[in-house]
């Protein structure tokens, strides 16, 4: 069957160069079955091939083969991209999917001018974001509307509605700031609870450690209630997902590497991670630095004691501390970084099923992203705002009283979803929810 | 016009809705039958196919026939590939026949028709089926290979020997319920089915349609899977469910004790010759006797609604004398009356929303002259049409009786 | 393309609806058969069945030649682009329209895949049975284009046996409904030659289908076997008894490694492996699969595994159905064909395979639905190495002359597609394809719809079949091919 090429621009040179372009090798493994496209979230929106996995690895491969060019439309496929990895999870044939879009990005960054206002807001979101000390001051003005805001972030829909579209989208899914989220410190060392058993040190992470502060002081007090000694090394920064998942990738190799020598310096058993995207990106260190002599070992190693805290738990076994009951009918929403991107599905879930009282439930859908993905609600907000309303839908579907996610990003983008359909349902970490039932206290109220 | 030497004239006996045709050809084989239909369709030779000769009478009056192709001679079973359960058989050998000898392995073609002459090609033909179409289907449902001759005296093919097979435009599908206006059935290749170790039917009686139709929807929403499900009015006008289960012995029994329990009227249980009785006379008895007999279909929720559609006959001046039906929605009735009052009711029936299709399959020419035994065109007749001009272009086949 | 047939293209079913940028049409090149590739001019998104009509129209008008395609799951290049012509994607006719539990059907549009019907009919106790192994993303469209089939055709049928009716778009832009909600329609099953005809005929954009009860008890086996003349002499004996399963699968090595590396369900070392399910009244279940399992054993099974629930029954299934896409982890490419033979003629078969692979020194896996011996044999090769590609094809096509000779089809249930009209001639008489193209032509006059597939079209001199192989001169970026 012959086949004419007479629409394509004469073969060039490949659409990407340099280093970190995306692995020929791993785009040879999609052999074109499509089984990842129910599961795409833009391509469950749209029904458009290029902006499903297959379509977007197809890209690649015509980029790399030259039969594709980096323009405008090329670019806005990748962006739209949400980097959910629920095509890795359909995938039968093994397709890496995360290295290969991670690449892609890297490219684009490097290679295509995007427009003026929109190169400036992603500029800032990375020189601000990953720095702990700059965003608080960014987020220090939140302080102030927190009065404006729902139980658990964003600005009410009449308010946000004065300030422009791009800021708009920004504020619909801002946390709640307290002074002490903004000020506080978490102890540097925290001693288990009888006998020790195991030597973690907690991952604080950027828009956590500030706005749900209180999900990682949730988090030490449940490790050492297990017989954790918790270490929370105040040197630390940010793991580096945000850059990484949006292509900056010197930026989070430079991230990475002072987290790396901090987390080394801790000498523990497991590091523990609450934040699913953080979880991800430093579960995967050693892709971050393959080929680098220097620093690819060292990588690794602080990568496999990685855990989520509901791995850690898990881990430990029979838990030590009672759990009191808590009467609640409880949607647990999976994170996709933890469900795709580490695999994680059962723990969470059996954990919030050990505590007495507890009526666990999954949305329809479940595998389909909410539309946080990073900072994608705040780039792409319309596919954004689609698919939260959708994840918003399926979860009052359920007539719950409480929404359980081991994902800020999540918290943020559901609660603005379920807002904009009414609802205002209380949205808690599983280990808030563990706590509080070790406490004896009931989680809704702790407001 | 070429005489072959299988050609007769047409006597009385070969009228078609009392026009008696001309000539008679009684092919000895595929090729001669091929010819003589070509020739017919250069000469313009108004041309009807015939097997048993059971279901001629379904079909408008003709104008005239000039000749009539009988598959009567073309009646050899050419394979039974018990290993893989398929049988191809010629157009003219009779249904009948071919399940007597598949039952030497244990197997059968799960087609009942009500005449015992009823041929391959016919059944195909008419997509004529009874009772076990609950299960098993219609002969559309059952072919997987065909071979036709062509208008121009071509003899092709289509599907195959083998039960899995989509290679190619499935013609076997498109001739069937096409009564012979397309192209004529040579030969015909079926799946089979083992023929069941057990088999058992309940009956139930009820005094009227609506505590009837609701035991249908029950039984319909459970988990028994039967063979047949067919209903009929008795003479007294009481009416009775036949529940057919056919399956392992243990499996017969159990499935009967299911069903028994979701039914309101308590049922007997029949098995044996008896049940083969049951059955024959079920599927007979609507054509036993004269009067017209006119097939309706209907959305099995809508049951109920067709019960009251039935009383409502009276009112047009007809007696509902026989009325058999299956449960997935389709039946007979057998209607005694003058012959306006008849044409009246059938008009009303096929106004109604929950009627289907309204097919006069017997009646007098008379009738016949009065209402279109088809009924109204659709989507579906308006494209066989196209596909009509390209099979029959001198528009021989068939007379002018078909659905086409 | 004509800018202007591009403009009468966004007027008629708004702008962002046409694609026609090179980086969009690229993906639409091919549907899950990658070494069959063809540019389209522009791929259509339409929403709706006016949608359809209008582009239809239009490329009637302006003698264009199109192609529908579903979610491009098709393994046999049905999807594939013409030269010069257009792709009417049906991926945004997604909508489930109604749902009829006490009459049994449900009406969606084309772009719902398979399995979403049996999800939207599951909380009643209802499904649908034709399961493709990519029932997950085909479409019903496409799964009515081919007359898709599945694991549980044996017992079940095909997709034919399971639309009542569909709306379609014929190819002079008429809207028409074929077939009918009611039973026993009078006339030619038009249907049931619309069914299968690989989207040549018209463009289906609503289906009545047809759904069952939920079987009251499923039992599910796989056994373990030295060989596959054992397994193959299981089955023999099965149908024998008078036992109709509702599916019989084997895999030979090859796929059980494939499968195993991909989704991991722990089948016991076996050369063949022979799955056998069997679905209805828990007691019919019961009492026959006792039977089964002893004739299991009877052959010889080395061991045989019983789901205990649901999800072991799942795991089983997985294996099975992640079978081709997982050969992508043991083979850089791989070739799946769809042949077909006389179940009795399976051994016969399977070993003229197995030798061909011996002879030309390729990797070949069989996966295959045993019951009614429709093969998938895996040619596995890579194609950097220099004529694996052509071999491969090559190879593939023997296979199928091999089923034909067996008195089998060269198509089960991928369709003929672009990839083996070539191969039409070995199974029909120029006769009957003549009269398959008459009825095509009368529904298509002006042969605009997908075109090029099913019937072998007439070779121009130096045309040759198989995989786009490119030329080094078009590789160098001198020359484009037209």
């Amino acid at each position: 069957m012959s086949s004419p090429k007479s629409q394509l621009p004469t073969p060039k040179g490949s659409a990407f160069e340099g280093a970190d372009q995306p692995s020929r090798a791993l785009i040879d493994k999609c052999v074109h079955c499509g089984f990842c496209l129910p599961t795409c979230p833009t391509y469950v929106l749209w029904g458009e091939e290029m902006d499903s996995p297959r379509g977007r690895i197809y890209l690649m491969k015509a980029g790399l083969e030259g039969r594709a060019e980096m323009t405008e439309s090329f670019v806005q496929h990748f962006d739209r991209c949400l980097g959910c990895l629920a095509c890795v999870t359909a995938c039968p044939s093994g397709v890496q999917y995360a290295p290969l879009i991670e690449k892609s990005r890297v490219q684009i960054e490097r290679r295509y001018e995007r427009p003026e206002g929109d190169r400036l807001f992603r500029r800032l979101l990375m020189a601000l974001v990953p720095y702990p000390s700059r965003l608080r001051l960014l987020m220090a003005p939140l302080l102030a509307l927190s009065p404006f805001m729902g139980r658990s972030g964003g600005l009410s829909p009449s308010l946000a509605k004065i300030f422009p579209s791009r800021l708009r989208a920004l504020l619909s899914v801002a946390p709640r700031v307290s002074l002490w989220g903004l000020v506080g410190r978490m102890p540097s060392r925290t001693a288990a609870v009888g006998a020790e058993r195991m030597k973690v040190a907690l991952l604080e992470g950027c828009v956590q450690r500030i706005a749900f502060a209180n999900v990682n002081e949730a988090t030490v007090r449940v490790l050492a209630a297990e017989g954790c000694r918790v270490d929370v090394p105040q040197a630390q920064g940010c793991c580096g997902a945000l850059p990484l998942h949006a292509g900056h990738i010197e930026q989070a190799r430079t991230l990475a590497r002072h987290n790396i020598a901090v987390f080394e310096a801790a000498g523990v058993d497991r590091i523990v991670v609450n934040a699913a995207g953080c979880g991800s990106a430093m579960k995967d260190y050693g892709e971050l630095f393959e080929g680098d002599p220097a620093w690819e070992a060292r990588a690794r190693a602080i990568s496999q004691k990685v855990r989520d805290i509901s791995q850690i738990l898990v881990e430990l076994g029979e838990p030590r501390a009672v759990r009191k009951p808590i009467r609640s009918r409880v949607v647990y929403h999976d994170a996709c970084h933890l469900a795709h991107g580490q695999g994680v599905r059962s723990e969470p879930r059996s954990l919030l099923q050990a505590i007495p009282g507890i009526e666990l439930l999954t949305p329809v859908e479940s595998e389909i992203c909410c539309g946080s993905a990073g900072i994608y609600n705040l780039v792409q907000p319309e596919a954004a705002r689609e698919l939260g309303a959708r994840k918003a839908r399926h979860i009052a579907a359920l007539s719950p009283d409480m929404i359980a996610t081991g994902n800020p990003g999540c918290t943020l983008q559901i609660a603005a979803a379920a807002r904009a359909l009414g609802h205002d349902w209380p949205i808690k970490h599983p280990i808030e929810l563990i706590d509080a039932s070790i406490r004896g206290v009931d989680p809704r109220t702790k407001d | 016009m070429s005489v072959p030497q299988t050609l007769r004239q047409a006597t009385g006996e070969d009228a078609i809705d009392d026009v008696v045709p001309r000539h008679v050809a009684l092919p000895e084989s595929a090729e001669e039958l091929a010819q003589i239909l070509a020739d017919a369709s250069r000469e313009r030779q108004l041309t009807v196919l015939r097997g048993g000769r059971s279901k001629l009478g379904w079909g408008r009056v003709p104008s005239r026939v000039d000749l009539i192709i009988g598959t009567e001679k073309l009646n050899r079973l050419l394979a039974h590939r018990h290993g893989d359960m398929t049988v191809t058989a010629q157009a003219g050998m009779p249904l009948a026949e071919l399940n007597h000898r598949l039952a030497e392995h244990r197997q059968y073609l799960p087609i009942e028709s009500a005449f015992p002459q009823a041929t391959i090609g016919g059944i195909v033909a008419t997509n004529d089926s009874g009772p076990t179409r609950h299960r098993f289907g219609t002969p559309r449902d059952l072919l997987i290979g065909v071979t036709l001759a062509m208008t121009d005296g071509r003899l092709v093919t289509a599907g195959g020997t083998v039960v899995k097979n989509v290679a190619g435009y499935d013609l076997g599908k498109l001739v069937s319920g096409s009564h012979g206006t397309l192209a004529a059935i040579v030969d015909a290749t079926f799946k089979l089915l083992p023929i069941p170790l057990a088999s058992t039917t309940l009956v139930a009686t009820y005094a009227d349609g609506n505590a009837l139709a609701h035991d249908v929807a029950a039984l319909s929403a459970s988990q028994v899977e039967l063979a047949a499900f067919d209903m009929c009015v008795s003479s007294e006008g009481r009416w009775i469910l036949l529940m057919r289960m056919a399956s392992s012995p243990a499996a017969t029994a159990a499935q009967a004790e299911e069903a028994r329990r979701l039914l309101s009227s308590a049922p007997a249980a029949v098995s044996g010759d008896e049940e083969r009785s049951l059955w024959e006379e079920q599927i007979r008895a609507p054509w036993e006797e004269g009067g017209t007999i006119v097939r309706l279909s209907w959305l099995p929720s809508k049951l109920p609604a067709v019960v009251a559609l039935l009383s409502r006959l009276r009112q047009h001046g007809c007696q509902v004398a026989t009325f058999t039906a299956r449960a997935i929605g389709s039946g007979l009735i057998r209607l005694e009356g003058e012959e306006r009052a008849i044409a009246g009711a059938i008009g009303m029936l096929r106004e109604s929303s929950d009627a289907g299709h309204v097919v006069v399959l017997r009646a007098t020419p008379a009738l016949k002259s009065q209402t279109d035994v088809w009924g109204p065109s659709s989507g579906t007749i308006e494209v066989a049409r196209t596909l009509k001009r390209m099979f029959d272009p001198a528009d021989i086949l068939g007379a002018g009786r078909g659905p086409v | 393309m004509d800018q202007r047939l591009v403009k009468q293209f966004k007027e008629a079913i708004g702008p962002e609806a046409v694609l026609t940028e090179p980086v969009q049409l690229v993906t639409y090149e091919c549907d899950a058969l990658p070494h069959l590739r063809s540019m389209p001019e522009v791929v259509l998104l339409p929403r709706s069945a006016a949608d359809v009509q209008a582009v239809v129209r239009i490329c009637n008008n302006e003698g264009v030649p199109f192609v529908a395609r579903g979610h491009g799951t098709g393994l046999s290049g049905g999807a594939l682009p013409v030269p010069g012509g257009v792709v009417i994607s049906l991926a945004k006719l997604n909508r489930v329209l109604d749902i009829d539990i006490p009459n049994r059907r449900v009406t969606v549009e084309p772009g719902v895949t398979n399995l979403e019907i049996t999800r939207q009919v599951a909380p009643f106790g209802y499904y649908y049975a034709p399961d493709p192994s990519s029932q997950q993303v085909c479409s019903i469209g496409g799964n009515v284009a081919e007359n898709s089939g599945g694991a549980h055709c044996l017992k079940y049928g095909f997709t034919v046996h399971h639309i009542l009716a569909v709306e379609a778009v014929l190819t002079s832009g008429e809207l028409v409904q074929i077939g009918s909600p009611f039973v026993d329609a009078p006339g030619p099953d038009v249907l049931g030659l619309l069914i299968g005809s690989e989207g040549t005929l018209a463009i289906v954009t609503k289906a009545v289908v047809r759904i069952l009860r939920k079987p009251e008890s499923v039992q599910t086996l796989l056994a373990a076997f030295d060989s596959i003349s054992e397994a193959g002499s299981a089955v023999s004996e099965i149908i024998a008894a008078g036992i109709v399963p509702a599916a019989v699968e084997m895999m030979d090595a090859v796929a059980i490694e494939a499968a195993e590396a991909a989704v991991h369900p722990n089948f016991p070392p076996a050369d063949t492996v022979l799955i056998v399910e069997l679905d209805g009244p828990s007691a019919e279940v019961a009492e026959l699969f006792t039977i089964v399992e002893a004739i299991c054993q009877k052959a010889g099974a080395t061991k045989v595994e019983i789901a205990q629930d649901e999800g072991q029954r799942g795991r089983i299934w997985k294996g099975r159905k992640a079978a081709f896409a997982a050969m992508g982890r043991i083979s850089p490419n791989y070739y799946v064909q769809d042949g077909v033979v006389p179940r009795t003629k399976l051994p016969e078969v399977l070993g003229r395979i197995r030798a061909l692979g011996e002879r030309e020194g390729l990797r070949i896996g069989n996966v295959f639905h045993a019951g009614d011996g429709n093969l998938h044999p895996l040619i596995c090769y890579d194609e950097r190495i220099e004529g694996q590609s052509a071999l491969a094809e090559r190879v593939a096509g023997e296979i199928l002359i091999y089923c034909v000779e067996a008195g089998g089809s060269i198509t089960g249930e991928h369709g003929v597609g672009a990839d083996k009209k070539e191969f039409m001639p070995k199974m029909f008489s120029q006769d009957s394809l003549d009269v398959m193209q008459s009825v095509r032509d009368a529904l298509d006059p002006k042969r605009l719809c997908n075109p090029g597939k099913v019937l072998p079209t007439p070779r121009l001199c130096g045309e040759v079949p198989g995989p786009y192989r490119e030329h080094p001169v078009e590789r160098a970026g001198l020359a484009e091919r037209f």
